[in-house]
């Protein structure tokens, strides 16, 4: 990124003024170093975006930015529907309401180290096997429609939880206003599919330690200790989510001369929010976010029924759930004034400070917890949302440490190397494939802890505790 | 004229690009799907056991290709199966294409990425005085 043209606000803030037809600045949450990091075609993304009708604030990019198609990874913008705001399916991107759960186990980590290697193996024997990396669950017709309707809740009440575990989760588990009725037969075949599955890319599973305490209140918060045993389920919409954002994106490029965007735009092909296309769209995103929520907690399931033969007690515990890639309409104080906007969240979480009402109970006086995790091998970082973080970045935070190097860079690098590094995980790997892991390792993605202190010194979230990777399952 | 159809990747970030070249413009849409399917797993394990038909209108030569790209990953992802032939057929604004491939098996297929859909990202479809190309953005 060519720093000449923002102006650095801050210790870790850039801003760049709008110059028509931008209607809005672009703000990067970044030190020097990130900053340098960001592919110049990330600004350009940027400036793009914020052409864009009825953007309000800014287009911000968070310490994770990295490009993609129409909006990088660690992007978000806001639009007011009553100027005219739009709706952009590149700003959620392929995998609706992809996330993160945290589950905490009631285990010490040297207690399970003898226990580990079959632990490890029965994970990845109950989650990778089957037709094409899963398929573990298979619903019928009115299930599948009930799902993407109830998200959660009705997985809950399937059996496929406790309803304790709905305290711990954004909005309840439930995404508003879905229904399966305007889905496209492809979208529901996908789902039928792919349900129950982790997925293949960043989708994975980790069994962590709490390695460093940075905070204790707030561990204590949320019930962890220090040496104790998690594990993060990193997975999305699978193949609905992915088709309902191509069918949108197929039907506003088509109609995209209607709304002024010219062919080359149509990656970030959008439609004014009271659209009947962008009203489909909402409600076909609600559903894939639905399918998300409740492919985690079907995910969760799984790990319980594995994890209840080595780990005898309790179940495993929600500690908290955060979605990333979505879109929801919030109210946000804006320009004097409370206004609702919908906030399309790219690569980036959403970020609400202890004391915001729309905060899980549980967490109502800690702020969202999240997770930024680097790639295979990197030691993530819980921590949570930071007071006032809502005013810095449209309630924002990244959702990850964010790529270093391309992923197809990545096939092409030295592959003794690469498989040396996944090697060195030994024994805790289970994968079905190491080649597919060669762009998800470590030294692919930035340093999660230079992401964290810039996240941290701009006042967006402050770090409780640092984990230590024990074993990882992935496709 | 000497020509070999083939494709190639390009990087852009997080996503994978994929061109396909061929004489024709049906002949480099089937060189991007071989290019999409090298994404997905290495393809020289994939047999021809079942077949499928596609079919697909449009005006648009980008919006197009993106389509084709999005139902080959459609019925894969749907069928559960790998790809590994394609004859396309274009005929004014129509698409038609016969595939092939097989159930996808873990044992034997080495899966390689989880591609999400073909955007219209950078899409292109040109001639460009020798060869005919076939470009298109494969998100993650």
């Amino acid at each position: 990124m060519h720093p000449h043209d923002f102006h650095r606000t801050g210790a870790f803030r850039w801003s760049r003024a709008p110059r028509p037809p931008e209607r809005v600045p672009v703000v990067v949450h970044a030190g020097p170093r990130l900053f340098d990091l960001m592919e110049p075609a990330v600004r350009h993304q940027a400036q793009r975006i914020s052409t864009l009708p009825g953007i309000v604030d800014a287009v911000h990019l968070l310490p994770n930015a990295s490009r993609s198609q129409g909006f990088p990874i660690g992007c978000v913008a806001a639009f007011d529907a009553a100027k005219g705001g739009v709706r952009v399916p590149a700003g959620v991107g392929f995998d609706p309401w992809a996330g993160i759960r945290l589950l905490s186990a009631p285990m010490q980590a040297s207690d399970l180290a003898p226990r580990l290697s079959a632990f490890v193996d029965a994970l990845a024997d109950r989650l990778l096997k089957g037709p094409a990396g899963g398929g573990a669950i298979e619903l019928g017709n009115t299930a599948i429609r009930d799902m993407l309707a109830g998200g959660v809740p009705w997985a809950v009440e399937y059996g496929w939880g406790e309803p304790e575990d709905l305290l711990a989760l954004e909005d309840r588990g439930r995404v508003e206003g879905a229904s399966s009725e305007m889905l496209s037969v492809d979208a529901l075949r996908r789902q039928r599919a792919e349900f129950g599955t982790l997925g293949g890319g960043e989708h994975g599973l980790e069994v962590l330690e709490v390695a460093t305490v940075v905070d204790a209140d707030a561990c204590a918060q949320l019930g962890l200790v220090q040496g104790g045993v998690l594990v993060a389920i990193d997975a999305g919409s699978r193949g609905l989510g992915s088709q309902v954002v191509v069918d949108a994106l197929r039907g506003m490029a088509s109609g995209a001369a209607a709304y002024g965007l010219a062919p080359t735009e149509r990656d970030l092909a959008c439609a004014p929010a009271s659209s009947e296309p962008a009203l489909r769209w909402s409600v076909n995103l609600a559903a894939a976010g639905n399918a998300a929520l409740s492919n985690r907690q079907a995910l969760t399931h799984l790990v319980r029924q594995v994890a209840a033969r080595f780990m005898p007690g309790a179940p495993l515990r929600v500690v908290f759930d955060a979605s990333r890639d979505t879109c929801r309409r919030e109210a946000l104080e804006l320009e004097g004034g409370s206004r609702q906007v919908d906030v399309h969240r790219r690569g980036a979480v959403r970020l609400l400070g202890p004391g915001n009402p729309a905060l899980p109970r549980a967490f109502a006086d800690l702020g969202q917890p999240l997770l930024i995790r680097g790639g295979i091998g990197a030691w993530p970082v819980l921590a949570v949302a930071a007071q006032g973080c809502e005013a810095v970045a449209l309630a924002s935070g990244p959702a990850g440490s964010g790529r270093l190097i391309g992923r197809q860079l990545s096939w092409q690098g030295d592959a003794a190397v690469m498989a040396d590094r996944l090697r060195s995980l030994g024994p805790a790997l289970r994968c079905l494939h190491p080649e597919a892991l060669l762009p998800e390792i470590a030294e692919a993605y930035r340093s999660v802890d230079m992401v964290v202190d810039a996240a941290r010194q701009d006042q967006l979230l402050r770090p409780v505790a640092r984990l230590r990777p024990l074993a990882c399952v992935h496709v | 004229m000497s020509f070999d159809p083939h494709w190639e990747h390009f990087d852009r970030g997080t996503d994978v690009g994929v061109r396909g070249f061929g004489l024709s413009q049906a002949t480099a849409f089937e060189q991007a799907a071989h290019g999409l399917v090298a994404v997905l797993a290495d393809p020289s394990g994939v047999r021809v056991v079942q077949w499928l038909d596609i079919r697909l209108t449009g005006d648009d030569p980008q919006l197009l290709l993106a389509d084709w790209l999005n139902a080959l990953l459609t019925e894969m992802s749907a069928q559960r199966m790998l790809l590994c032939h394609f004859h396309v057929t274009l005929l004014g604004n129509q698409l038609s294409a016969r595939v092939a491939g097989e159930p996808a098996a873990l044992d034997r297929h080495r899966l390689r990425g989880d591609v999400r859909a073909a955007s219209h990202a950078e899409a292109l479809v040109t001639f460009d005085g020798e060869r005919w190309i076939a470009q298109a953005v494969l998100g993650f």
